[in-house]
């Protein structure tokens, strides 16, 4: 990804977290920018898989970066600054889930642009059902499984990732996975793939 | 961006219905991979042009210094206000000692609470002859006269005593405050 809009002391490649960091909590916006170039794909893609609309996943990702941006300030640099973001964008969009009224689930639309579409009707419908069933299987799970798993395979992190922005220990998110995909076993873990 | 795929052993245990599910769910999420609109960043970052620079957190300022003179120059404030500090109790207590020692009488600020008990001791002058007549004659005013003083007089003689008593009593709520000082450690249940 190339940035084009930022001066060539900013270079998507080669700026590391710390650098970022210091410059973003100074009040360099441009670092900051930099950041959601560098991001705003990851951020939207967990949302998206969370959220299931691409309007919504729009909307929490620009708010997951606002509120990353008003708590740069409070951030210790435990783990990296990406695994950090997306736990905020995993929160915001269970929050966003959430607020969610019962009748909008309903109505809810396959989304018209994705990778599996093989152009029979039928098929997507049933596709769209087991992305639906996916989702909702996932945000139905207690917390912390919910946000192990939705990091893990939503958010792409790995299992060391998301013990540093959760700051558990690597055990204990291994546990919550694991018991996490037992809890998703009768839903989820039948023969039936819906892919 | 790579993508982490899932490998059984990440849970460092082998079970294939945790695997089916783990695949299930690296199929929804491959599946969903459009890209975010045209447009996005650009309205991400007008939102955060909104937005008042971000305050730091403490620990992050004092992490940021990066000249040495800086970081002396805080450290050397930090000692002093610890000193001043303790300077500052040393000379507390040491006015409290000088206090104790000398006078007891300065204690005597528990005074507000023998006043009120004081006003009940004129009203004890009377008792005596007006508790008598009610047991001597069958007089009106004797009935509504004598309960009063009755109950009025048996504080009155124990005010004295009680005014004593207050004066010694501070000494062992001293003590038990000293004893909850260091032992507040609430932190075990961490």
């Amino acid at each position: 990804m190339s940035t084009g809009m930022w001066p060539a002391t900013w270079h998507d490649e080669g700026v590391d977290d710390g650098a970022l960091i210091a410059a973003m909590r100074s009040g360099d916006r441009q670092a900051f920018g930099l950041l959601v170039e560098r991001e705003t794909r990851a951020v939207y893609h967990a949302c998206l898989r969370i959220l299931g609309r691409p309007q919504d996943a729009e909307d929490v990702t620009q708010e997951s970066f606002v509120a990353a941006y008003r708590a740069i300030g409070t951030f210790r640099g435990d783990g990296s600054l990406r695994g950090w973001l997306l736990r905020i964008a995993t929160r915001q969009s269970y929050r966003r889930l959430a607020q969610r009224r019962p009748s909008q689930d309903l109505d809810s639309v396959p989304e018209p642009r994705l990778a599996d579409a093989s152009g029979e009707p039928t098929q997507l419908l049933v596709a769209a059902e087991a992305r639906e069933s996916v989702r909702r299987a996932v945000a139905a799970l207690a917390d912390p499984y919910r946000e192990v798993v939705a990091m893990r395979f939503f958010a792409d992190l790995s299992l060391a990732e998301v013990a540093e922005a959760t700051g558990r220990p690597l055990n204990t998110v291994k546990t919550h996975l694991r018991r996490g995909l037992e809890r998703l076993r009768p839903t989820l873990g039948d023969s039936e793939s819906g892919r | 961006m790579t993508r982490h795929h899932y490998d059984p052993s990440e849970l460092d245990r082998q079970d294939s219905e945790l695997d089916s599910v783990a695949e299930r769910l690296e199929g929804y999420a491959s599946a969903t991979r459009t890209e975010p609109p045209i447009g996005l960043v650009d309205r991400i970052m007008a939102a955060i042009d909104e937005e008042p620079a971000p305050r730091s957190a403490w620990w992050t300022r004092v992490a940021a210094w990066r000249r040495p003179d800086q970081g002396l120059a805080a450290a050397a404030v930090v000692i002093a206000a610890i000193t001043g500090a303790l300077a500052v109790g040393e000379l507390v207590d040491q006015a409290r000692q000088r206090n104790v020692g000398s006078s007891p009488s300065p204690r005597v600020e528990a005074s507000p609470s023998v006043a009120p008990s004081m006003t009940p001791s004129p009203t004890l002058a009377p008792s005596p002859s007006e508790s008598a007549s009610p047991t001597v004659g069958p007089s009106p005013p004797g009935p509504t006269v004598s309960p009063t003083p009755e109950d009025a007089s048996t504080p009155a003689p124990t005010a004295t005593d009680d005014d004593d008593d207050e004066i010694e009593t501070p000494e062992p709520s001293e003590s038990e405050h000293d004893n909850s000082g260091p032992g507040g450690g609430g932190d075990d249940d961490d």
